[in-house]
């Protein structure tokens, strides 16, 4: 990598650092394992810059690196028990907002990984179906089945707390 | 509901991730980066590896067909005739291994999408894409992509996917892609992807005209009647501005959204150039890339807006106010 490229790879970090954070927190639920997944994805993204500055949107290549490296977290044998473990209980619900809300991120955390992550870059990340098929490498179709589904169980999950909330 | 369900699970999420991140640095990267290329030498093939550039590069193999000169467009003037062009071209002169025969369709479903799309966010892109499939094991093709020269290029990089009922791989050559794929145990899928962009030129007539006076400046949020800063600028420096403008390029929408260019906010900036011909205004919310445009009240395509005519502007906002 040249000495331009390593500038640009530098600012690129600088700039791109905290949302690439909070895409991993995100899809992990652990400000500590979230700066691992980030870094982890940042180094691939570090070897592989040379040529990634053609890519369309980097962005849109980083995060197809933030979730490989998140699903490869996911895949550990203890993660996903890690993560519901280590939900932080941020705050003491006051009222009942907040109780519906505090549930949601917890309902959220306990998806299957992939319909975890189409909800995240959906609608956290605001992307489009496109957009997340290229990220999550599958179809739109599967975006969009999996996206339902993964809503559908929440909404389920989440009755109780929602009461009528339509 | 599920609107409602959204919204609450985005205050959850917006909440949660309020407070700073502490994001890696550079620096931490570039070490992190030196410790695991030490720690995965020898790891086989068994995990995720982004291949640097320049790691085949050496080894260009004999089997290589003759590099495919560089297409040279004979409709220069129409650039996307031009870029369908030149994506037929690399796709012709793909030089593949031996036995690969074409097929219509992609061979798995691994391979019905592009792995990575090329082109910036504004650009718009001419993609082409064919098959074949090959037999043989995948790390053996893969193998020979990444010592293969296409269209004179040697493999820029890729990565690869080997994990149990996946085993894909990428290979960059400029603005070639090739991923492999396994179709079954003796088969292997390849699709050549040719993305090229092009941005379309902008018209004369919507430009800047010629016989500008002024360009009003506004900075608002909310009413453009009760802006937070106005200039009014004229001469050489309204000459500027307006080259400035003239060089922005369209914005292509992709997808009926032009994401990941908008940084969101309320506060809007509009600069209005004033002149006998025609009234040209151009407006663009916050850190936004991208702008709208009329002329007279007519919409125009919207341009990306440079950081140069971004700062030109926000230096003479922020230029003291002369008073009477």
């Amino acid at each position: 990598m040249d000495a331009q490229q390593e500038r640009d790879f530098d600012d690129y970090v600088r700039a791109r650092g905290q949302a690439l954070m909070k895409l991993s927190f995100y899809l992990v639920g652990d400000r500590q394992l979230a700066e691992d997944v980030c870094q982890s994805a940042l180094v691939r993204l570090y070897r592989a810059w040379p040529r990634v500055a053609r890519v369309e949107s980097l962005d849109a290549y980083t995060r197809r690196v933030v979730v490989n490296e998140a699903h490869r977290w996911w895949r550990r044998p203890s993660s996903r028990e890690t993560a519901r473990a280590q939900v932080p209980d941020t705050s003491v619900p006051t009222d009942t907002a907040i109780e519906v809300r505090d549930e949601l991120w917890r309902l959220l955390l306990s998806l299957p990984r992939r319909q975890r992550a189409v909800l995240v870059l959906r609608y956290l990340e605001e992307l489009s179906e496109q957009e997340t098929a290229m990220a999550l490498g599958c179809s739109v179709g599967t975006v969009k089945s999996t996206g339902s589904k993964a809503l559908a169980r929440l909404r389920a999950a989440a009755a109780p707390q929602l009461g009528g909330v339509e | 509901m599920s609107d409602t369900l959204i919204e609450l699970l985005r205050e959850e999420a917006e909440r949660r991730s309020a407070e700073t991140f502490s994001a890696p640095s550079p620096a931490d990267v570039r070490r992190a980066a030196g410790r695991r290329r030490r720690a995965t030498v020898g790891a086989g093939a068994s995990m995720v590896v982004l291949i640097g550039a320049g790691v085949a590069v050496a080894s260009v193999s004999d089997r290589v067909s003759r590099p495919a000169a560089e297409p040279t467009p004979s409709v220069a003037s129409d650039p996307e005739a031009a870029a369908k062009q030149k994506a037929k071209s690399l796709l012709d002169a793909v030089a593949l291994p031996p036995g690969a025969a074409e097929v219509p369709v992609a061979p798995t479903r691994r391979l019905q999408h592009p792995s990575m799309t090329f082109g910036r966010p504004w650009d718009r892109v001419v993609r082409e894409a064919r098959f074949w499939t090959v037999a043989g094991d995948i790390d053996a093709i893969t193998d020979y992509f990444r010592s293969s020269v296409q269209h004179g290029v040697a493999s820029e990089g890729g990565g690869d996917v080997r994990e149990p009922g996946v085993a894909s791989s990428d290979i960059f050559f400029g603005d070639l892609l090739i991923t492999v794929a396994r179709v079954d145990g003796t088969t292997v899928g390849i699709r050549a992807d040719a993305q090229i962009p092009w941005t379309p030129a902008r018209l004369p007539s919507e430009r800047v005209p010629d016989d500008i006076s002024s360009i009003e400046i506004r900075y608002y949020v909310g009413s453009v009647e009760a802006p937070l800063a106005l200039r009014s600028v004229s001469g050489a420096e309204a000459q500027h501005l307006a080259g400035l403008v003239n060089a922005l390029p369209i914005v292509v929408m992709q997808g009926g959204a032009i994401r990941g260019l908008c940084m969101g906010g309320l506060l809007q900036t509009r600069l209005t150039f004033i002149s006998d011909t025609a009234t040209f205004i151009i407006t663009w919310p916050g850190q936004c890339g991208s702008s709208a445009v009329t002329i007279d009240g007519r919409p125009q395509p919207m341009l990306r807006v440079s950081d140069e005519l971004r700062h030109a502007v926000e230096a003479l906002l922020s230029r003291p106010t002369q008073t009477p």
